[in-house]
């Protein structure tokens, strides 16, 4: 989480491109620039916050078949298109795909800029919840398989004799797993446990169908 | 047994019952002197009838020489009414013979009562009563001449020769019938009656008199023959009738405007169709001057019209527009005609139209529907000029802009990295530059310079053009048909130019069949190779040709013939031609229509 922000650009006009890094740079910026998006796929990996300045029109892979590339990858980047022609349907279809915006050539560099700060925050923040959930797994992972079984029925606020009855086993041995529990992941009381799982982000809904 | 008594009486009975006739036709034609005249010459056959039979019957000399006496008036007017009836009715008679006859009788009538006895008779010796075969006896007189009767067969010798003559020559107009009848019949019962009375006056034929019988027959022939002129005039009136009543018919039923003026420029007929298209009653209409139809600004032209129409003159077919009873305008192509009483005075005009109010809305509907087209057209076109310009534009101006941002942000930074600001500054120049070629080459393509020549395969490039022109050629319903060349010739061109040359032909021939209405409209194109150097394209049409005069004036600059036209787009083509080392002309072809024919230098044939 120390590795600094960086900003992508992708814009098949080279004058374009390197006005851009020019003054994304000036502006305190750290800039990767890229002809196409092919040279953007093929980036060096980043821990830190990033996000994406990308054209719309573009041979070979276009602005928006990037970013439906993208999406089917981890992590999400934040993506702010600009183009020079408005296309509604186009438009529509990247915000929909979570978009941050679609600016208009020629922008204003002050809106690019706060667009690309508030990117980089949605990136940040992003970057903070994913190292979150890792750990929270990482903490779940030791836990046995019983022992898991028992820490899904516990944050759904059971009683010890209760969730003995839903796993067919008697109250004293539910007692035992439940203290290993506490002990492995550290937590004692019922919400601590329940935010863990909502970090880990695969724990099951608290109300059992 | 009575039978002279009966004959007599019966002819002269016949003939006063004509006259009676004749007399009541006559009263209710004056007019017809024919009549009258007819009648006279019945009165005087049965008066003569009369005197003849009394004549017959009297016993005492004295009285057989005042009866006769007496006769000779009766025989005046009958023949006198005689000739003017041939006169009148053959219309050939000599005029001067017929009055040297009738003056000739006239003295013979005057000597007649001058003389002691009459005419005939200076002296009647004895009256001898003959007995007929069939048991009636006559009286018959015997005496001198009276040598003055000379003057009644002088004046009975000009009667033969003006009847022979007038007859004659109505036989030779082809009348033969009425001449045999009238002439013929008329000659040879005077002839008899004369012969018969001078035969009879001599005592050489011992016979009544018979000249009634004589005249009764010719009055006869001559109320038949008229007869037969009544009934064809009966059949005439007919025919008139059934034609007139045709005529109704047709005005009636007729789906065209009908509208007569009278010298005056009042409407004086309406036919049913125009009545109800202007929504008013017959009675309305008629007898009202002719601007309660015709719109303000056509009355005073139409008055004209009919002036020149009365003066003899021609009136040449005019669209012209009705106005209504609600005064909506209804147009109708009018054709004027002269109308004559029958010696051939103009009496006023008859106006007859087709309506074509509807073609009319149709056509500047269509028209104002074309307009529109155009402007969206041309509109259409701007947007995506302006488009392509705003996307060529975006890119150069975007980095300029990014480029002044950096530059800003790099102002404030110390210390200033001066190697940087120039390139920054450079890219900025080189950026306004090419915004720059942007807006050129928008110029150029305005101005349809692209740049650069290229083989072209002239065939391949006029099927193109066709392919462009095809809509509009549809719009008109005009075939188009291409002849191309076989040897598929190749030239050194822009294409985009020669296109614009072709186009412009096309389009103009499409112009003037548009513009004539010219029926199965038709453009021809064919490429064809002249020598081994030069080919050449013809763009011919079958519209209304060009103008006579000097066809290669319309190449001149701002040479337009139609109403829109600048006159610039055959100025263009020949100088697009000739740029490409050609020659353009234009002549009108021997079977109608103009004829545009372009060479351009051949390429040899593998050189793509």
């Amino acid at each position: 989480m120390n590795a600094e922000a960086i900003v992508h650009v992708v814009d098949d006009d080279p004058s374009v491109l390197r006005s851009l890094h020019r003054f994304l740079g000036a502006s305190g910026l750290k800039v990767a620039a890229y002809p196409s998006a092919a040279t953007f796929m093929a980036r060096p990996a980043h821990d830190g916050p990033s996000c994406l300045v990308l054209d719309v029109n573009m041979p070979e892979i276009s602005g928006p078949e990037l970013q439906q590339n993208l999406s089917r990858t981890e992590p999400p980047i934040p993506i702010i298109f600009i183009t020079g022609e408005a296309d509604i349907p186009t438009c529509a279809e990247a915000m929909k795909l979570g978009a941050v915006d679609f600016l208009l050539k020629p922008f204003e560099q002050d809106v690019l800029l706060e667009r690309i700060q508030q990117s980089l925050r949605i990136s940040a923040t992003q970057l903070t919840e994913d190292a979150d959930r890792r750990k929270a797994r990482a903490q779940l992972d030791l836990l046995t398989p019983r022992e898991r079984e028992v820490f899904e029925l516990v944050i759904t606020g059971m009683l010890n004799k209760q969730i003995a009855a839903e796993l067919g086993t008697c109250e004293k041995t539910v007692k035992t797993h439940r203290g290993r529990v506490t002990h492995k992941l550290g937590l004692n009381s019922v919400p601590a446990l329940l935010l863990l799982a909502q970090a880990a982000g695969d724990s099951k809904p608290p109300n059992k169908p | 047994m009575s039978w002279l008594t009966l004959a007599w009486s019966t002819a002269s009975a016949a003939s006063l019952t004509l006259a009676l006739i004749e007399l009541f036709a006559w009263r209710g034609n004056r007019k017809n002197q024919i009549y009258l005249r007819l009648s006279l010459m019945a009165f005087g056959a049965a008066g003569c009838g009369f005197a003849e039979l009394f004549l017959m019957k009297t016993t005492s000399a004295g009285i057989y020489g005042e009866v006769m006496r007496w006769q000779h008036i009766p025989v005046f007017v009958l023949l006198v009414s005689l000739v003017w009836v041939i006169q009148l009715h053959l219309g050939t008679g000599r005029r001067w013979l017929a009055i040297t006859f009738t003056a000739l009788w006239s003295l013979a009538l005057t000597i007649n009562f001058l003389s002691p006895i009459n005419l005939v008779f200076s002296e009647i010796t004895s009256l001898e009563t003959i007995e007929t075969r069939f048991g009636e006896s006559y009286s018959l007189a015997k005496g001198i001449p009276n040598p003055w009767v000379l003057v009644s067969h002088l004046a009975t010798l000009a009667l033969i020769a003006y009847i022979a003559d007038a007859s004659w020559r109505l036989w030779r107009t082809g009348n033969r019938r009425r001449a045999l009848t009238i002439g013929g019949g008329s000659l040879f019962f005077i002839i008899f009656a004369g012969i018969h009375s001078g035969l009879v006056d001599t005592g050489i034929v011992r016979s009544p008199y018979m000249i009634s019988f004589s005249f009764i027959a010719i009055a006869l022939a001559v109320a038949l023959e008229l007869g037969s002129d009544v009934m064809r005039a009966k059949e005439l009136a007919l025919e008139v009738a059934a034609t007139h009543q045709r005529w109704n018919d047709l005005l009636a039923t007729l789906p065209m405007f009908v509208v007569g003026l009278d010298p005056d420029g009042r409407i004086n007929f309406a036919n049913p169709y125009l009545l109800e298209a202007v929504g008013l009653e017959k009675h309305a209409l008629l007898g009202k001057p002719l601007e309660s139809l015709a719109s303000p600004r056509h009355a005073p032209g139409i008055r004209e019209n009919l002036k020149i129409a009365l003066e003899g003159g021609q009136i040449p077919s005019r669209e012209r527009p009705i106005i209504t009873a609600g005064g909506e305008e209804l147009t109708g192509i009018w054709t004027t005609i002269t109308l004559r009483d029958p010696d051939g005075n103009p009496t006023g005009t008859l106006g007859i139209a087709t309506d074509v109010t509807e073609r009319v809305k149709a056509e500047r509907e269509l028209q104002a529907k074309r307009k529109e087209l155009d402007h969206l057209t041309r509109i259409a076109t701007m947007g995506e000029l302006a488009a392509s310009l705003a996307h060529e534009l975006n890119q150069p101006l975007t980095a300029i802009s990014n480029n002044a941002a950096a530059g800003l942000q790099m102002l404030r930074q110390e210390p200033l990295d001066l190697t940087e600001f120039r390139e920054l500054l450079e890219d900025v120049c080189s950026d306004g530059k090419r915004a720059g070629l942007v807006i050129h080459s928008l110029k150029d393509l305005s101005r349809k310079q692209v740049n650069g020549r290229d083989n072209v395969k002239l065939n391949h490039l006029v099927i193109n053009t066709l392919k462009l022109t095809r809509p509009a050629a549809e719009l008109l319903h005009c075939d188009i048909l291409s002849e191309l060349d076989s040897r598929d010739p190749l030239v050194h061109a822009q294409a985009v130019q020669i296109e614009q040359v072709l186009l412009n032909l096309i389009v103009n021939a499409f112009d003037a069949l548009k513009s004539s209405s010219t029926p199965d409209p038709r453009v021809c194109l064919e490429t064809r190779c002249e020598n081994d150097d030069s080919v050449w394209i013809e763009v011919r049409d079958n519209g209304p040709g060009l103008p006579a005069d000097e066809p290669n004036s319309i190449f001149n600059q701002f040479y337009s013939t139609k109403q829109d036209g600048m006159g610039m787009g055959l100025s263009i083509a020949r100088s697009i031609v000739e740029l490409h080392g050609g020659r353009i002309s234009a002549r009108n072809h021997p079977d109608g229509g103009a004829c545009f024919r372009f060479t351009l230098p051949l390429q040899p044939p593998g050189s793509a």
